[in-house]
């Protein structure tokens, strides 16, 4: 009943401040230029060269509808990861700093409650936005390239989702770990940095989180195995848990 | 029945001990100041009473039952205003208030009855706007309002009035004044007068160990007298304060100017009999000898100076 009342805040919040407008316009902007950038990107280019009057040839191949989730999950990758950490890095931090913990904690609200109202209410406000946006973004994609095969198109989007709830998770466990709003997304930062370096590494590359995006376009080009989605979904199912969790742990033993 | 009862409450930051083995025991009803100096311990004191920290040990018990941190069926027993209450900026008050009668699942009609009858307490009822554009002392207002949304049997104030200017601390005091027999209230405070003028039992924390705990008419009993004022020419002044400089019931001497001397004891008869002799021995005539009774703020700087 009082995690409902906390997460009935959160929501509030949102739509109160700054963040109803962060999120969904980043993504939006996300969801409509990748079908656009990759259906006329070919285009441009050619006009580019031409327009420079330059001899040369490139063979520049026609765009095709992968190329929109190519672009979709690279943007995602890097300005949605990056909008998800400047919008969710104040989470805890802020409740904190300004003293609203205080109160809250106060009032036999429990402190797993407090979190859990924290990190459902914003997935459920990421997740909103995403599938708003995926929906935008399937029928740009559909108007642009009407082969598009959905079903692993939809399942591609799935797995960027479950990317971005771990971007989700790990930035309130930064949150509760951390004492300022920029200590908070710089340790963010960085672990997401560290994902990324793990994803580049041959041989373990295949089961870290960072390779759920190279998994959600390999829906399109190969046949996968149960393995091949197994490890790299596992390990990020372990990230959202363990960063959840923790989360929960080091938050019941802060003094305030 | 004691509202709050503390059994050797300890905190210890690192190797410093905020807090040291602190047992107080505090009937219902009462309206308590809790003062000491900056570092005291006081704001230590009052988190470990709401849960926000964690002793080190001790234990507290509300109405007889212990409670500890983390336990949140106890909670309900009080209501918390810290020293700088934090708000969400973009809420209005009732919203807020709202919200807090929600954490404690209060009945939705009873709520905003009670939201009404706060609102009017605590002089708000005609506020409607953002949190955010409140002064210092409606926010204080407000703070008091939510910390009795539930209408708790117990009230914690953390200095509820340092930050305010004189109008807002005569609110403030106003509000708590009325909550008299109905609520047992807390409050942490070093504004001795604030204390003088509401409160009918006296803490006194010194470094993080309790002082003294009475009604504040004992407590001025116990140290009814807080100096002895003489008067004599100006031209002896020098001669009578070297005169009583080694005489062992001293305390401190102030000159007051125009030959009149503020006197500190260690030991009242020792100086009632001793400055009669002095003045007889050096020929001074006295012109005036008074006793000066001792004010809150006295019994304050002679308990946490040891005097």
């Amino acid at each position: 009943m009082r995690t409902l009342v906390l997460i009935k805040k959160e929501f509030l919040e949102i739509f109160r401040t700054s963040k109803i407008y962060v999120l969904p316009i980043v993504f939006l902007f996300i969801a409509i230029s990748s079908p656009v950038f990759a259906k006329y990107s070919p285009d441009l280019l050619n006009m580019m060269i031409k327009y420079t009057g330059q001899q040369i040839n490139i063979e520049i191949p026609p765009p095709y509808f992968i190329d929109s989730f190519v672009q979709l999950f690279k943007n995602i990758g890097q300005m949605g990861l990056l909008v998800v950490l400047f919008v969710f890095a104040g989470t805890m931090v802020d409740e904190k700093n300004k003293g609203t913990a205080t109160l809250i904690l106060t009032k036999g609200v429990s402190r797993s409650s407090f979190v859990m109202s924290k990190f459902l209410g914003s997935t459920i406000f990421m997740t909103l936005v995403y599938v708003v946006t995926s929906g935008i973004f399937a029928i740009y994609t559909q108007v642009l390239f009407p082969i598009t095969p959905w079903d692993r198109g939809f399942a591609a989007l799935g797995i960027v989702w479950l990317y971005c709830e771990m971007v989700l998770a790990v930035v309130v466990l930064c949150s509760v770990l951390n004492k300022s709003y920029v200590a908070s997304a710089v340790f963010g930062l960085l672990t997401f940095l560290g994902f990324s370096i793990l994803g580049t590494i041959p041989i373990i590359d295949k089961y870290t989180p960072g390779h759920m995006i190279t998994l959600a376009l390999n829906l399109f080009s190969e046949p996968l195995t149960f393995v091949d989605y197994a490890w790299p979904i596992g390990t990020t199912l372990c990230v959202i848990i363990l960063s959840v969790a923790y989360a929960l742990f080091s938050f019941k033993r802060q003094e305030f | 029945m004691d509202a709050i009862e503390t059994i050797g409450l300890t905190k210890r930051f690192g190797k410093f001990t905020a807090v040291d083995s602190l047992d107080i025991k505090i009937p219902e009803g009462f309206i308590y100041g809790f003062i000491g100096p900056n570092g005291a311990g006081k704001t230590t004191t009052l988190k470990m009473l709401c849960g926000l920290i964690k002793p080190n040990h001790g234990e507290i018990k509300f109405f007889d039952r212990e409670f500890k941190f983390g336990d949140l069926d106890q909670q309900t027993t009080f209501g918390y205003l810290p020293d700088v209450p934090g708000f969400y900026n973009w809420m209005r008050p009732k919203e807020f208030l709202r919200f807090s009668g929600q954490l404690y699942n209060i009945e939705k009609k009873t709520l905003e009855k009670r939201i009404v009858e706060l609102l009017e307490l605590v002089g708000l009822s005609g506020a409607n706007k953002k949190i955010g554009t409140f002064s210092r002392g409606m926010k204080q207002r407000l703070g008091i309002a939510q910390a009795l949304v539930h209408n708790p049997k117990i009230l914690f104030l953390d200095e509820p009035v340092s930050a305010l200017d004189p109008i807002g601390r005569v609110e403030v005091m106003d509000i708590i004044e009325k909550l008299r027999g109905k609520t047992t209230v807390f409050f942490s405070t070093h504004i001795i007068s604030d204390i003088e003028r509401v409160c009918d039992q006296v803490l006194i924390l010194n470094n993080g160990k309790l002082e003294m705990h009475d009604y504040l008419e004992n407590i001025k009993l116990k140290y009814p007298i807080h100096a002895i004022q003489i008067e004599i020419a100006a031209a002896d002044v020098e001669a009578f304060t070297e005169a009583v400089s080694k005489e062992e019931w001293l305390g401190n001497v102030t000159n007051q100017g125009e030959g009149k001397l503020l006197l500190g004891f260690k030991d009242l008869k020792a100086a009632q009999v001793s400055i009669p002799k002095v003045l007889a021995e050096r020929g001074i005539a006295l012109k005036k000898l008074d006793l000066a009774e001792s004010t809150l703020e006295d019994v304050f700087l002679k308990v946490v100076n040891k005097q």
